[in-house]
Order: C-alpha cells, then structure tokens, then sequence
C-alpha cells in the first residue's frame, strides 16, 4: 500500500509538472512579451514603439453607432447570455477538478466508489460543456452584433489570446471527451494513469481558457499599456496581465469550485429525491455529501480572496473601490450578506442533519443550538447596514443616521469579525460531524480536547477584540486592518485544529458503520437552497463586477454612448438576475433530467423485425 | 415527477425571496445618469455662478467628496487654504507653486509632489498620493472646472478667491455638466 501511494504521489508531482510546461506552451506570445511585462502592467503608457502604431485610439462612440434590433434590449441580452455562459463555464471549469481529485483518491484507496462518483460527476458536465460553448458562441454574436466598436477595439488588443482561445478550446473539447467516452476503457494499471493525466490536461486547458477569458473583462477593468488616447501600445501579454488579473483569476477559481460543488450536490439531491431503493439513496447521499464537502471546503476560503480582489480594487483605483463599497454599489453588499448567509446556513444544516447518517452523533447533538445562534448572530451583523434610511422624526430621534453603538455593526471590522465567526462555526460543525461516528483511542485524547477547545476559545476573544477595538476605537483609514489578524486567527485555529484532529483520530473505532441514505428528504433542499444561493449571488456580483466600470466600457478610457449606459438601480439589477437564474435553474433541471433518461432502457416488445421472429 | 415539481417550486421561491428581498427590502437608489456634454456660458459667468458651479463639480463629478469627507481618507477642504499656506511655507513641500492658487491646482493635477503626512499611499512613507489627477480620465475635469473647483475651496475657506474666470470658449474645451454621479 505505501509503495504504491508513493508511486501515485510521485506521477501525480510528474503530472503536475508536465502541465505546468504544457501552459506555458499555450499561453499566447509569452515568451516574446517578458521584457515588455515588467514594463508595462498596470502603467498605462509603457510604451513598445514598434506595435504603438496599428492600434486605434479608443472610439468615441454616439448613440448611433450601436446597432439596435426593435423590441430588443441589446444590454439585457448581452447581460443574460454572458450570465449563463458565465455560470455554466464555471461550473464546467470546475467539476473536472474535483473529479481529477476523486479519481485519485480512488486509485490510491483502490474504492471503486469513488471511480464511480466522478464519472457520474463528469456525466453531468458533457451536456453543460456543450451548453457552455452554445452561449459562449450566442455571445460572441451578441457582442459582434450590437458593440461592435467596442469588440473591434478588443479584439484588436487580443487577437493573439482570442485566437488562441478558439485552438485551447478545441483541444479542451478533444481531451474532455477521450476523458469522458474513455473512462470504462483506460481502466486498470498504466491505462489509469493516462485516464488521470488526460484529466489533469483538461484542467490545465480549462483553467487557461479562463484566465484568458478573465483576460478581457479585467483589461474592460483595469485597462494596461493604454496611453491617455486609449491607443494600446503593448503587447498581447501586458493586455492579460493588466492589474486586477491574477486578483480575478484566484477569486473566480475558487468560487468556481464551490460553485461546482453546489450544483452537482443538487444534481445529488435531485438524484435523491428520485431515487427508487435504498441503495440509491445511498449513492446519492454519499455523493450529496461529497458535493457539500467540496462547495464548504472551497466557500471558507472564498471570503478572503474577495477581500483580496477588493483590495487590489481600492489599490488599483481608490476612486472604484469607494464607489464600490461606499457607492451605489454598497447596498448590494448587504444583499450578498444575506445570500452568504444562505449559503453558510444551508451547508450547515445539512451537515447537522447529515450527523442522523450516525449512531454517536447524539454525543455532539447538544452544541448544535448553539452553533446555530452563533451563526445567526454572525449573519444578522454582516447584514446590518452602515447608513440606515429614515425619516425626519426618526433620524432626530435616532440623533444621526447612525446608532451610537449598532453603527458600528455596519463597518468592515464587524463585518470581518462576522465572516470570520462563520467560517470558524462552519468548520466547528464539519469537525463535529466527522467525529460524530468515531471512538477516540488515543491516551492523550482529553489534552488533545482541551487543546482545541482553549484554541477555539482564545481565538475566539482575539477575533473579537480586534473586531471591537478596530470598529469602536480607530479611525476610518486603519478600520480594514483588522482583518488580516483576524484571517490568520481563523486559518491558526482551523490548521492546527485539523492537525490535532488528524492526529487524535488517527486509528479511531467506527461507532457503527455509517447509515447512508438515512436523510430526511428536507435535507436534501438544503443542497437547492446552496446551489439557488450560489447562482444568484455569482449572477449580482457579476453585475458589480461589470457595473463598477459604471458608464465605460474600457474604464475610463473608452466610454459607453449606448442609450444604457446608465447605472441601473437595484430593482433592475433583482429583475435580471432573478430571470437569468431561473433560466439557469430551468436549464440545469433538463441536464439532470437528461443525465437521468440517458441511463433508461426500454425495451419496445414488437418493434423490431427480429423481436417480431 | 412530483420530486421534480417540488424542485421547481421551492427552487423558484428561492429565488422569489431574493427577488423580493433586493426589490422591497432594502432602499432602491437611483444612480444619476451618466454626465453629458454641456456647454458653461463663460460670458454670462459671474464669480457667484462659477463658485456655485464649482461646488457642484466638488459634489459631484470630480467625485471629490468620496475621499474627502469626514471618514478621514483624505484630508478635510474647509480650511483648504489656511492649510495651504502652511504646506507652502513648510521646509518638506518640495513643489513649484507660490501661491495658494498655484498650490491648489499643483495637488490637483500632481497630488503626488506634496502628500499631507499620513495620507500616502500605504507602504509609500507619504510619497505617493492615492488621489488620482484630477483632469485625468478618471476624473476628466477641464481646466475651466478645476479653476471653478479652486475657487470654490477658496470661498470655502473664507478666503479671497484669486481665481480669474476664464475668457476662453468653453465650448470649445468640450466642458461637461456638473451633475452629480448619483442622488438617492
């Protein structure tokens, strides 16, 4: 067993380093552009003469030079359709990562189950691959057809990378397909091992086309190598690696696997609800499970890398990170409290009702009140807004538009105390629901308890007081600097947590073995409320995303003349978002519900000539 | 077929909930428009107008009170000019402008060359300024409308303004209205 895990670690480091020199390969005119990057960032007017002068200035457009359809709203098409190619990429991007990882887990334990689980997980995908391509092809005929000025002078700047993308995109389908219709063929031995770095390709081509594609509306974002008349004078590498990039690509990357995670664990669900007999309810809590597991573990880390994009957001341009969290945009961040609160409330009352799978849960039952109220707290703090909306007589009374003490709930320090609360709670009732079936046999078993409680404890107080001094007690410039000890306490608590854990449970007895499938079916709406949740939380932050550009289409280099270059109030915003996750919603249905009649038989009695002999 | 109807009720009362959450739960603010090109009638300019019109700008499109306000971003404008005096006859202002005015426009275009202790760009020891040039295309004021922000940080301030009202046609500078970004 130990030889053959150091033989699989070993090719899975050869692997991984045989895809790093593959994009490398593919990343489009990367060698040529190295000494032009350090130059040419974020500085708008690093300048390579010998390409400045086949680049236009940016356009400046009128309302007449956007073509317009009569009854059609060329924004809210180009919205919807770049939404849903958006949710279904993103989720095509990231199932075949966690479906690499499982296939791995399953070579090295050698359990079947998880082969099992990631095909049917990649089953999944290949109809949301080919509705990803559809709308990603609806798009760019929408973009062509009604901001054709402004696809011109994108394309101008990213004909490498675009073109580029088209050939990734090839070899993308080619691999997920040999990876898909191949799985029962390249089984066992050597044929594994291609089967597993035909997947780790795919994840490699995959994550390219997205940071290519991340490219483009980051450039829209954080324009680089722009002189002031908006004429590009650097090269296709400066244009991808403009500023708010990388910060996008970690962001999108790990919101992708969460994302994934919550729609296959509906797929899970949905799979569930129909399931005919036990052991199919089986199967398909196992995998609910192992869904939810992959949206949690990639949710908690997802809040500090958006605090990173807005950072660099604030560093970038302080003009839009002020309009973004103190602007227009602010109140939208009291709705996304209310969605991640959704989100942390499901994945956890699915665990908690996941603990009924076991016979000793009831050693940890008592604490889930507790870890509940903690939780609602933290939520009812994110949403708290910082300006209040009142009347006259109420602000008199009030004697300000913020309360004296509750004001304070609505300024980043709360907030981040809050983030940090649910995301150490959450983590609380993940370790409780794995110990829930376990008998600890180590000696040191009540140190190791004792450890993790006064851990937890001290943590606890230190994320709290930074909270309170920085929010009550400091001006408004260093409030954000609680959060960076407040992150590294939560990240302490959770890895020496798990280290401790690991170790105290390390040849630990099965209370009884796990009773799969014994969910209440509520449950299983905890796994839609996650994936309804995740989808229409992306789809507004993709509009702030967009929006924050405000009424640029290159900010505040290439202005949008179109008649919608207005910034919608947030009713609109609801509207959209709430019919393109519908549709969504509507269209990930019929990909289960496909995934579901692929696997029927039916056999027509009389049909055929030879059943007629 | 009832799970799948289920599904679908529950999944669109989810997003029912939401909907009406961001739709009747929270306050609707209506961004202004984008601001469009006007033309500034410089001959029936008088000294009042111009202030007003700056402070319009100061409000609105140079976005200025997104930082200088009282959450101490940046610093407060009401003494811009008792403030200003003091930094031009301090040993650490490096500068070129000799007048108030000069220095006004000179933090305006260039905030980088004196940054006012403690409002630098983190990790810069206040050499760098995170304002952005204030006729630079994130901001996009003319001359015309930063002379008129200028002068109205000088009434502000309760100091004589110096600024002159400019003779040159407005139109031809391709001026922009004042109107605020956005109104709740």
């Amino acid at each position: 067993m130990l030889t053959r895990n150091i033989r699989i670690t070993c090719g899975a480091f050869l692997l991984a380093v045989f895809a790093m020199f593959m994009l490398s390969a593919f990343m489009p005119a990367a060698n040529a552009s190295e000494a032009a990057a350090t130059a040419s960032t974020a500085v708008p007017d690093a300048a390579a003469p010998a390409t400045k002068a086949i680049f236009p200035p940016a356009p400046k457009l009128t309302e007449a030079d956007y073509p317009s359809i009569k009854g059609v709203n060329a924004r809210v098409v180009v919205w919807l359709v770049a939404q849903l190619h958006l949710w279904f990429g993103a989720f095509v991007v990231a199932v075949p990562m966690f479906v690499f990882i499982i296939e791995a887990i399953g070579m090295a334990t050698r359990e079947q189950r998880y082969d099992k689980m990631a095909y049917e997980f990649i089953k999944v995908t290949i109809t949301a691959y080919s509705l990803t391509a559809l709308l990603g092809g609806l798009l760019s005929f929408c973009l062509i057809l009604f901001y054709p000025d402004l696809f011109q002078y994108l394309a101008l700047i990213f004909k490498e990378s675009m073109f580029a993308y088209a050939l990734l995109f090839f070899a993308e389908s080619a691999v997920l397909y040999i990876y898909y219709y191949g799985w029962h063929w390249l089984q066992g031995g050597n044929k594994k091992w291609v089967h597993l770095t035909l997947g780790l390709l795919l994840n490699a081509f995959g994550l390219l086309l997205m940071f290519l594609a991340n490219a483009w509306t980051t450039f829209m974002m954080s324009p680089a190598a722009l002189d002031a008349a908006g004429v590009f004078n650097g090269d296709t590498w400066a244009a991808i690696h403009n500023f708010l990039w990388n910060p996008i690509n970690l962001h999108r990357t790990v919101a992708n696997v969460a994302y994934g995670g919550s729609i296959v664990g509906a797929y899970a669900a949905f799979k569930f609800l129909s399931a005919k007999n036990k052991e199919e309810r089986a199967h398909y809590d196992w995998m609910g499970y192992n869904a939810n597991f992959i949206a949690i573990g990639a949710l908690l880390p997802l809040p500090f890398a958006g605090y990173y994009l807005t950072a660099e957001m604030y560093a970038y341009s302080q003009q839009m990170g002020i309009t973004l969290m103190g602007g227009v945009f602010a109140w939208i961040f009291i709705i996304q409290a209310v969605l991640i609160g959704a989100l942390f409330l499901s994945a956890n009352y699915y665990l908690w009702c996941g603990m009924g799978r076991s016979e000793g849960a009831h050693r940890y039952n008592h604490w889930i009140k507790y870890i509940a109220v903690v939780l609602v707290v933290s939520f009812l703090v994110w949403f708290t807004p910082h300006t209040l909306v009142l009347t006259n007589s109420e602000l008199k009374d009030l004697g300000g538009p913020y309360h004296k003490y509750l004001g304070v709930l609505g300024i980043m320090p709360a907030k981040n105390t809050a983030v940090n609360f649910l995301i150490l709670f959450t983590y609380l009732s993940f370790m409780f629901y794995r110990r829930s079936n376990k008998f600890v046999t180590v000696s040191w078993a009540k140190v190791g308890n004792a450890a993790q409680v006064a851990l937890f404890v001290a943590g606890s107080i230190n994320i709290t007081i930074l909270g309170v001094y920085h929010g009550y007690f400091t001006n408004t410039v260093i409030k954000i600097a609680a959060s960076i000890p407040q992150v590294l306490t939560t990240l302490v608590i959770i890895i020496v947590s798990v280290i401790i854990d690991a170790l105290m449970y390390k040849g630990a007895k099965d209370v009884a073995p796990l009773r799969w499938g014994r969910m209440p079916p509520r449950s299983q709406y905890a796994l839609f409320l996650l994936a309804v949740s995740f989808t229409w939380l992306m789809g507004l932050m993709g509009y702030v995303r967009s929006g924050i550009r405000q009424h640029w289409h290159v900010y505040n280099m290439f202005r949008d003349g179109s008649p919608d270059a207005f910034t919608p109030g947030l009713d609109y915003v609801a509207n959209i978002v709430s019919i393109g996750t519908i549709i969504f919603m509507a269209m990930v249905i019929f990909v289960f519900w496909l995934s579901t009649v692929s696997g029927k038989h039916v056999v027509s009695k009389g049909y055929w000539k030879e059943q007629q002999a | 077929m009832t799970n799948f109807i289920k599904v679908c009720i529950f999944s669109l009362l989810t997003v029912g909930a939401f909907w009406g959450y961001s739709s009747f739960g929270i306050p609707q603010i209506k961004p202004a428009p984008p601001p469009v090109e006007a033309k500034v009638d410089l001959g029936s300019m008088t000294m009042e107008k111009f202030i007003a019109l700056g402070a319009e700008l100061f409000d609105g499109k140079g976005d200025c009170t997104l930082c200088h306000n009282e959450m101490g971003r940046a610093p407060m404008l009401e003494k811009a000019v008792a403030d200003a005096e003091k930094t031009l006859k301090s040993p650490a202002y490096k500068g070129t402008a000799k007048t108030v005015e000069e220095y006004l426009y000179e933090s305006s275009v260039s905030p980088s060359v004196y940054v006012v202790p403690g409002f630098g760009k983190k990790g810069t020891n206040d050499t760098v300024s995170p304002m952005p040039d204030a006729t630079g295309s994130s901001v996009g004021l003319t001359k015309i409308e930063l002379a008129a922000v200028i002068a109205y940080l000088q009434d502000l301030s309760g100091s004589e303004v110096t600024v002159q009202i400019p003779t040159m046609d407005a139109s031809a500078e391709g001026a922009e209205s004042a109107k605020s970004k956005e109104c709740e």
